[in-house]
């Protein structure tokens, strides 16, 4: 165990003093604040003004959204004269004598050459009142994924085509508005019975039962809580096994081609040198952990979601980080033993590349349906478990009990079983030179005595 | 007693049986050099010595244990063609080398501190190893085999590729840690440095032992058939005599392997041309490796 912990500390020591390690140590942050900046670059940058056409076959429609988007440009000025987004200006285009077809494609010319950023064509039929689908706009440009004006029509024009309707049906245009209220969700939690009687708010009209606390009103569902912590805690864990684990790779080529591993077979046995290896790179991702963690603790307190980080969810991210290394580490120590060149390692590194990233494709599904048979399935499967498990208790309700029970013991199996398997063949490939050995071959070094 | 004790081991890589019923004694405090040709068996005997290898069958009993792991600590090892982390500092590497074989500071301090001194490497304690020549670095990883004072110290290969100051700084250093009482064996292809250094030298050849015994045992059993002769023509005065069996050349002097009474290879000689030196003396370890590696006698190599 002595010799373990020596070299466990040693790896630690070359790992934390490699520039590889500051990076991994930033890139979570940087990764962060450069997809806001990103964002709001995006956002603020784009006040290119955007001319459009539009073909109002009612004949009707377009004055009011002329002075639609006339109202919406001034709202975009700053005080200081500084447009804030894209101006839209309209220009009304007639069929005359032509057909339409040809209007279309004479705007799409105009489109092509940039004297135009996109055209409408609004349907006769618009505001005819009667049944049936609804009506389409179409809206023709070369921005297919620019959304902004093409969401502005969408809500402009179907309230000035409905106003005319009711216009046309002599309905006032006040009280069909009033009729016309909308209803919205809200998307809330589960009510629950409190700890002491009024104690906090009940629902107006119930009385608390008697002997037992009140009832807690839900809470209103923040994407805070529901969608962007756990998917942050989540992509700790991706990260951090992502960026720590793959290192064991390289310093196992390193050692096995400058026989530095001879070397030390010379003072230990390969189970302590591969122990001792993965342990210090354990050591490494729980200094990462530490420090992201302490950052994501510092964040939530300052914006009041501190309650959130609860001992015991930190706790499981912690075995679980602490898991994956072992699980990943020691089959990417395998990895480096049997190769002797970093092209080789790459090729046979792929496979499991592919293991740890494939459960974040399934980061969306569980997010929406934690508690679906591919969810709780997925997140009990060994290598998406510390990904998935951690994204599942980070959400409201957590899973029950057992299943994560169960996960951290299947975890904890596949991760010895990994380390068993990998050490036979760290012992075997460390010696071995030359040829990269096939996949027959490192399963025979795995099942030879 | 023995160091190291090697009955009938034998170590196969699938067909290819790199080490062939193999027993050898390497008595303790001695100096005992392993010669033989290239992928003869050297390193796999080196390496189950040190168990990093184990044998098929036999027994091998190093300092005492059968399960060579619990002498780990009393044994250094310096692997051929041997590296070093890049970017750790020399004082990390020799602390880390010296930690893996059981030393507490502060002794492992003052080992690292005097073996640096002998070596010359003080301004270079706290440098990374990748700002080492070539000379320096070698001596680094000898001092990481030295530094936790073994008992037995196996060295691969440890002068190849050494300039001669270098390689007379080590030279000395493995003379004191014999004459300290540590049993020191080495595999080397310099026969020279063999015959100079060696109590006692061992071949191995296609995985059979084929020498093992002092210097003069070992050029007994091979007689005296060989006269090493400098004469005014050097290579040409040997030419088509009917008794020369081999010739080393060495240029200015000949060792010839002379099948008959050296007596008329005098005579011969005297006809042809100005004999400076003629000694009848017993074939040098060189010309005995040449031997057996080469069983069909050659006219002429040139060493």
């Amino acid at each position: 165990m002595d010799k373990i912990l020596i070299v466990a500390r040693t790896e630690f020591g070359n790992a934390v003093r490699t520039k590889a390690f500051l990076v991994s140590l930033l890139m979570l942050p940087i990764l962060y604040s450069a997809m806001i900046f990103m964002q709001i670059f995006a956002n603020r940058s784009d006040t290119v003004p955007r001319p459009f056409a539009v073909i109002d076959r009612t004949g009707k429609l377009f004055p009011a959204i002329k002075k639609a988007a006339e109202e919406r440009n001034k709202s975009l000025v700053t005080p200081e004269g500084k447009p804030t987004a894209s101006a839209f200006y309209p220009t009304e285009v007639k069929d005359g004598d032509q057909p339409p077809d040809a209007t279309v494609l004479a705007l799409s010319e105009k489109v092509r050459a940039k004297e135009l950023f996109a055209f409408v064509e609004i349907p006769a039929d618009a505001i005819e009142a009667r049944a049936g689908a609804p009506i389409v706009l179409k809206y023709y440009s070369e921005s297919p994924n620019y959304r902004e004006l093409h969401g502005w029509l969408e809500g402009v024009v179907s309230p000035i085509a409905r106003s005319q309707r009711y216009k046309a049906a002599n309905v006032d245009p006040n009280l069909a508005a009033r009729i016309d209220r909308f209803l919205i969700t809200e998307n809330l939690g589960l009510a629950s019975r409190g700890s002491a009687p009024s104690q906090v708010a009940t629902t107006p009209g119930t009385s608390p039962p008697p002997n037992s606390g009140s009832i807690v009103a839900a809470k209103k569902i923040d994407p805070v809580r529901s969608i962007f912590m756990p998917m942050g805690l989540a992509m700790i864990v991706y990260l951090i096994t992502m960026t720590t684990a793959p290192q064991l790779v390289g310093t196992v080529i390193e050692e096995k081609m400058s026989r530095i591993s001879e070397m030390l077979l010379g003072s230990i046995s390969t189970f302590e040198m591969m122990m001792g290896k993965l342990l210090g790179n354990v050591s490494v991702a729980m200094l990462t952990t530490t420090l992201y963690l302490a950052a994501s603790y510092a964040g939530a307190t300052r914006f009041g979601y501190a309650d959130a980080l609860t001992p015991g969810l930190i706790a499981t991210l912690v075995l679980f980080i602490g898991l994956a290394i072992l699980l990943f580490g020691s089959l990417y120590m395998a990895v480096g033993s049997a190769c002797s060149e970093l092209k080789d390692a790459q090729t046979m590194m792929m496979p499991i590349m592919m293991l740890a990233i494939l459960p974040m494709g399934l980061l969306a599904p569980v997010l929406t349906n934690p508690s679906s048979t591919v969810s709780v399935v997925a997140s009990l499967i060994p290598p998406a478990t510390p990904i998935l498990m951690t994204l599942r208790i980070a959400m409201s309700p957590a899973p029950p009990a057992w299943q994560v029970i169960l996960s951290i013991v299947l975890t904890t199996t596949t991760a010895v079983a990994c380390v068993w398997a990998s050490g036979k063949i760290f012992r075997t490939g460390l010696l071995m030179h030359g040829k990269a050995p096939t996949f027959r071959e490192l399963a025979r070094w795995v099942l030879a005595r | 007693m023995d160091a190291i004790s090697i009955q009938h081991v034998t170590k196969s890589y699938g067909k290819h049986v790199a080490v062939n019923a193999l027993s050898l004694h390497v008595p303790r405090g001695s100096l005992y050099g392993f010669i033989g040709p290239n992928g003869s068996g050297k390193t796999t005997t080196l390496r189950m010595i040190m168990n990093i290898l184990l044998p098929d069958s036999g027994e091998i009993v190093v300092l005492g244990q059968t399960d060579t792991r619990t002498a780990r600590d009393r044994i250094s090892y310096l692997p051929e063609e041997r590296g070093l982390y890049k970017k750790m500092t020399v004082r990390r590497l020799l602390r880390y080398y010296g930690q893996l074989k059981g030393m507490k500071q502060p002794a492992l301090d003052a080992s690292i501190r005097s073996w640096i001194d002998r070596m010359e490497l003080s301004d270079w304690l706290d440098k990374k190893v990748d700002a080492l020549s070539k000379g320096m670095a070698q001596k680094v990883q000898f001092i990481a085999a030295a530094v936790a004072a073994p008992e037995l110290l196996i060295l691969d290969e440890p002068f190849s590729g050494l300039d001669p100051v270098n390689a007379e700084i080590l030279k000395e250093a493995v003379l004191d840690l014999r004459k300290n009482g540590t049993t020191v064996v080495f595999s080397t292809h310099d026969m020279g440095m063999a015959e100079k250094l060696c109590d006692r030298i061992f071949m191995i050849f296609k995985g059979t032992k084929v020498l093992d015994g002092t210097l003069d045992e070992i050029q007994e059993s091979f007689g005296s058939d060989t006269v090493r002769v400098r004469t005014a023509d050097g290579m040409a005065a040997l030419d088509g005599l009917s008794g020369v069996e081999f010739v080393n050349d060495s240029g200015n002097v000949q060792d010839v392997r002379w099948n008959g009474d050296p007596q008329d290879l005098l005579r011969a000689l005297l006809n042809r041309t100005e004999v400076h030196h003629f000694e009848i003396t017993r074939p040098s370890l060189h010309d005995i490796f040449v031997r057996i590696a080469h069983p069909e006698p050659e006219a002429v190599s040139r060493g």
